[in-house]
């Protein structure tokens, strides 16, 4: 539908009220304003509307941005929406530069060459986290197997530089890349921190520096051969042997007197050894045969290689222990209520030294027992 | 020219305008909205936008 100037002087004279002579002049008014600034080449702003000039000898409007807003209503807010760079237009021929009359909007999307970059480089970041991950299931695939053995820390310690390297290795490969993106580089640090970070607390956490501090705590291997030497203990003396080496300052020299008989009274001996004990005393007062030193009551580490509730059947090893040439002493100590007695063998000034002696005692000694101070 | 007058004028145009009616005014030009379909835009660098449709009004000078 087209208004003419009848009908819009009409529509004016409606909204304003004005009678149709006043409107006649005040149009005839307007039009000739717009006229002289075509002109004169001043321009007319009408607030509200828009603005009239003389632009290379033509008139051109343009509109004031509450009008343009008002106009564009339906679609006020949509911004222009990425695509993939391999669509192609449906028609199958080229995409049109298009040909805009606001070019300002379209220089803010050219004034981001960054953005691209950063939107090509990232498939790639997606391909380097790919080894990282196997990486890390290596670590925890490598883990049972460091487990089994002893040596499990030091190749567990190997690996762990492996890994490093692994990592490196990956890292120089797309050292380019990264440059490109600090993101990917940020994220590739942090996996590989998290990777090692695993690996230190799965070896820290499953055992595997035990090895290093066997000979301080080995409780468990104690109490299975406990129950194993004694089997004619009374069940409620072999079933509770707890960790000794809790509260070593706890305890206290007890029974010299007892071992002094002990020692002297070789009757029976439990435990059948063929091993021919060296019965010399040394000069040093510290060694694992000969006589008790009762000159060293405290401070000195012994090798504890049973655990009893009961004196009598502490008694009772001790003898067996000292007919096969041992020094042994019978300690208490009371563990969370609970009173054991410790048979130890040896007398040594350092732990050093009372680990090197593990090594020379026989089975089943040497597999579980654990250095205590009495 | 009255501030009213201005004013009402503005506004009829307006109103006219966003119901898609042309205004012709003799002796100034004629003023009508044209609908802009949305299209693809590719840049020089491969870019390639979706441009939003959007109604905006022209003004065409009288002869």
């Amino acid at each position: 539908m087209t208004i003419d100037n009848e009908q819009l002087i009409s529509l004016l004279a409606e909204r304003t009220g004005f009678d149709q002579g006043r409107i006649d002049e005040q149009f005839a008014e307007l039009i000739d304003r717009i006229q002289q600034a075509e002109t004169e080449e001043d321009s007319l702003h009408l607030k509200g509307f828009g603005t009239f000039e003389f632009i290379n000898d033509r008139l051109e409007f343009k509109p004031a941005d509450v009008l343009q807003v008002e106009v564009n209503n339906k679609y006020t807010g949509m911004k222009p929406i990425e695509l993939i760079g391999a669509f192609k237009e449906p028609g199958g021929g080229d995409v049109p530069i298009a040909d805009f009359r606001n070019e300002e909007e379209v220089l803010d999307y050219k004034d981001l060459p960054e953005e691209q970059q950063i939107e090509k480089t990232e498939p790639e970041v997606e391909e380097e986290k790919q080894p990282e991950v196997t990486a890390e299931v290596q670590t925890e695939a490598s883990v049972p197997e460091a487990e089994q053995s002893k040596e499990g820390h030091a190749e567990q310690e190997q690996q762990a530089p492996a890994l490093a390297g692994e990592a490196s290795t990956d890292a120089d490969e797309t050292d380019e890349s990264l440059q490109k993106d600090p993101l990917g580089k940020a994220i590739l640090i942090l996996a590989v921190i998290v990777a090692l970070a695993v690996a230190g607390w799965m070896a820290y956490d499953l055992g595997l520096f035990g090895s290093s501090t066997e000979n301080d705590t080995p409780q468990e291997p104690v109490e299975e051969q406990t129950e194993a030497l004694d089997p004619s203990a009374p069940p409620q003396s072999t079933e509770q042997d707890q960790s000794p080496a809790d509260n070593p300052e706890a305890e206290q020299e007890q029974g010299q007197g007892s071992a002094l008989d002990a020692s002297a009274n070789p009757t029976t001996s439990g435990a059948v050894n063929n091993e021919s004990p060296p019965s010399t005393v040394e000069d040093t007062p510290y060694g694992l045969y000969g006589e008790f030193n009762q000159n060293i009551n405290t401070g000195y580490f012994t090798i504890v290689v049973h655990s009893l509730q009961t004196m009598d059947l502490a008694e009772e090893k001790k003898q067996g222990l000292a007919s096969e040439g041992f020094r042994t002493k019978i300690n208490e100590a009371s563990v969370d209520g609970q009173t054991y007695f410790r048979v130890g063998i040896g007398q040594f000034l350092r732990v050093q030294d009372a680990a090197e002696a593990v090594q020379e005692l026989p089975e089943p000694y040497k597999s579980n027992n654990f250095i205590n101070r009495f | 020219m009255d501030e009213e007058f201005l004013k009402a004028f503005a506004e009829v145009v307006r109103e006219q305008v966003v119901c898609k009616n042309k205004i012709e005014i003799d002796g100034i030009g004629s003023f009508y909205v044209e609908h802009q379909k949305q299209f693809q835009k590719q840049y020089d660098n491969g870019r390639v936008v979706m441009m939003p449709p959007k109604d905006e009004i022209r003004f065409i000078p009288e002869e």
